[in-house]
């Protein structure tokens, strides 16, 4: 019985299962699926071949360096609402991420808080503070632009960007903002192209599909469960005390990739495959 | 294994108490003689002999497709279909497919008969393997690191990040041992649960339709994915 002596009572819930349909709250659902197809009409005709014009255009190792520039701005949006959580430590982490990626990172373009002081990001919006203090996630919205959302995370959003430096200076100048938040979009669809194709081929209703996974989505990050609990053992039967690892380098690009140094002190957990697909 | 000791002892234990008022000597004693046999045989298998390590398990499944993917020969495009077979073969091997149906239909499963139950779980299959393993091809870079596990009664979750792009995306792999084999019936990532997903959706189209009306849009939906 050497096997799942270390679980304790808390991962018992990782294996609960969802027998209830669990069904989102959608009264919106016939003017959601017109946004629903307004946003993939979107991708397909402006935002995909933009981006990958843009992305023939400008190297991938500046896309990921312009990607965690933006992420570093914000910042304050992380700090604030891990330490409205009450997180403590993460609240210190990643007012250290910000602190030694704006100045060693050359204002955020890389992220050696992660690959030299060993600090992840630490994601927390203010959908998640008010998921923690209770709030339900109210009826799901599909913004145009925007994608999946719910009455909770739109809330949430809109107390966000009282922390975002973009929306300081969207208000100075709107056209500026909105310059900003569009290359911000071309520049992450850039480096996810392809997704939202695969996540569509995967479908049968691809707008049920999107709408379930945004709600487990925020679900698993406001418990924070989608990555296991640090109690879990780093387990080990035959292949030593080492977490296995293995490569799937299998183009001579990728290895030149890994050979730049940029990209190499690089290494971010950016917004989820989810949150791109829109 | 836990379950089958526990329901032993409790067989004992009715024997202990038939015992008791045949005050017959020789039945307690056969009763420990059994027990002093069978402990240590059960223990044997279940802890050494045959239940591999769920990461060991999914680390070989992983390493035997990256081999089949290096692999040049088979690369070559003359021979994609047989190297789509091979993988199958593996994906096979590793993932409970008739679990993922009867997760995913949930209470739909049982209103089923058998022969609508196999015609379901063969379609859903192909779906995932038109759509899982054509995106397994295209993979180039990547890397997959197992972190963790975490194990209670029969079910395991191996704990994986997939590193594409420096973004690491975390995907757990939820296995069921059966007769001391692991199987894969759920892949979660991001915290998104496959199965819970193809769920809702099943549940939405039998909401408006019958079941023929979902075998027939799966039917459309993996001709789709033959052709391309």
């Amino acid at each position: 019985m050497a096997l799942g002596q270390e679980i304790t009572p808390e991962d018992t819930s990782i294996f609960g299962e969802e027998m209830d349909m669990a069904l989102v709250s959608d009264p919106l659902e016939p003017i959601n699926r017109i946004f629903f197809s307004f946003n993939d009409k979107f991708y397909f005709w402006m935002l995909k071949p933009v981006s990958q014009g843009y992305a023939y255009v400008v190297a991938e190792n500046v896309r990921i360096c312009v990607r965690s520039f933006l992420k570093n701005l914000f910042a304050p949006v992380r700090i604030v609402n891990n330490l409205l959580q009450g997180k403590l430590v993460d609240t210190g982490v990643e007012t250290a991420r910000f602190v030694i990626n704006s100045t060693v990172g050359v204002i955020g373009l890389v992220d050696p808080a992660k690959n030299e002081f060993g600090l992840s990001p630490k994601e927390e919006d203010l959908g998640q503070t008010l998921g923690v203090y209770g709030f339900g996630a109210g009826i799901y919205i599909c913004w145009p632009f925007l994608g999946p959302s719910n009455v909770r995370d739109t809330i949430g959003m809109i107390g966000d960007s009282f922390l975002s430096p973009v929306s300081y200076l969207a208000w100075s100048d709107p056209g500026a903002g909105v310059a900003i938040k569009a290359g911000k979009e071309v520049n992450d669809t850039s480096l996810t192209l392809g997704d939202y194709e695969d996540f569509k081929e995967s479908a049968l209703d691809p707008y049920i599909s999107l709408r379930d996974a945004y709600r487990q989505y925020r679900q698993k990050k406001i418990l924070d469960v989608a990555v296991g609990s640090d109690s879990q053992y780093n387990y080990s039967f035959n292949i030593g005390e080492k977490p296995y690892v293995q490569e799937l380098s299998m183009s001579v690009d990728s290895v030149l990739l890994t050979d730049d140094c940029l990209a190499q002190t690089e290494n971010l957990v950016d917004d989820s495959p989810v949150m791109a697909m829109r | 294994m836990v379950q089958g000791l526990f329901n032993y002892l409790n067989a004992g234990g009715m024997l202990w108490g038939k015992m008791k008022n045949d005050n017959s000597w020789y039945l307690k004693f056969f009763t420990f003689l059994i027990l002093a046999i069978a402990i240590p045989v059960m223990f044997q298998n279940s802890s050494h002999a045959t239940v591999i390590d769920p990461v060991v398990f999914l680390k070989d499944a992983v390493d035997e497709i990256i081999s089949i993917l290096q692999d040049e020969k088979l690369s070559a495009q003359n021979r994609r279909v047989e190297r789509k077979k091979l993988m199958v073969a593996i994906v096979e091997k590793k993932f409970d497919f008739r679990e993922m149906s009867m997760r995913a239909l949930a209470k739909h499963w049982q209103e089923r008969n058998p022969a609508e139950q196999d015609r379901f779980v063969s379609l859903f299959k192909t779906l995932l393997e038109n759509t899982y393993l054509a995106k397994i091809e295209t993979y180039s870079g990547e890397k997959v690191t197992f972190k963790k596990a975490a194990l209670q009664g029969n079910k395991a979750i191996v704990y994986s990040d997939l590193i594409r792009k420096n973004v690491q995306t975390p995907v757990n792999y939820k296995l069921k041992n059966i007769d001391d084999r692991w199987m894969v019936y759920d892949v979660e990532v991001e915290g998104v649960s496959l199965v819970n997903n193809y769920r809702t959706q099943f549940a939405s189209i039998l909401s408006k339709e019958n079941f023929a009306g979902l075998i027939a849009r799966l039917e459309e939906k993996v001709s789709k994915g033959a052709v391309e």
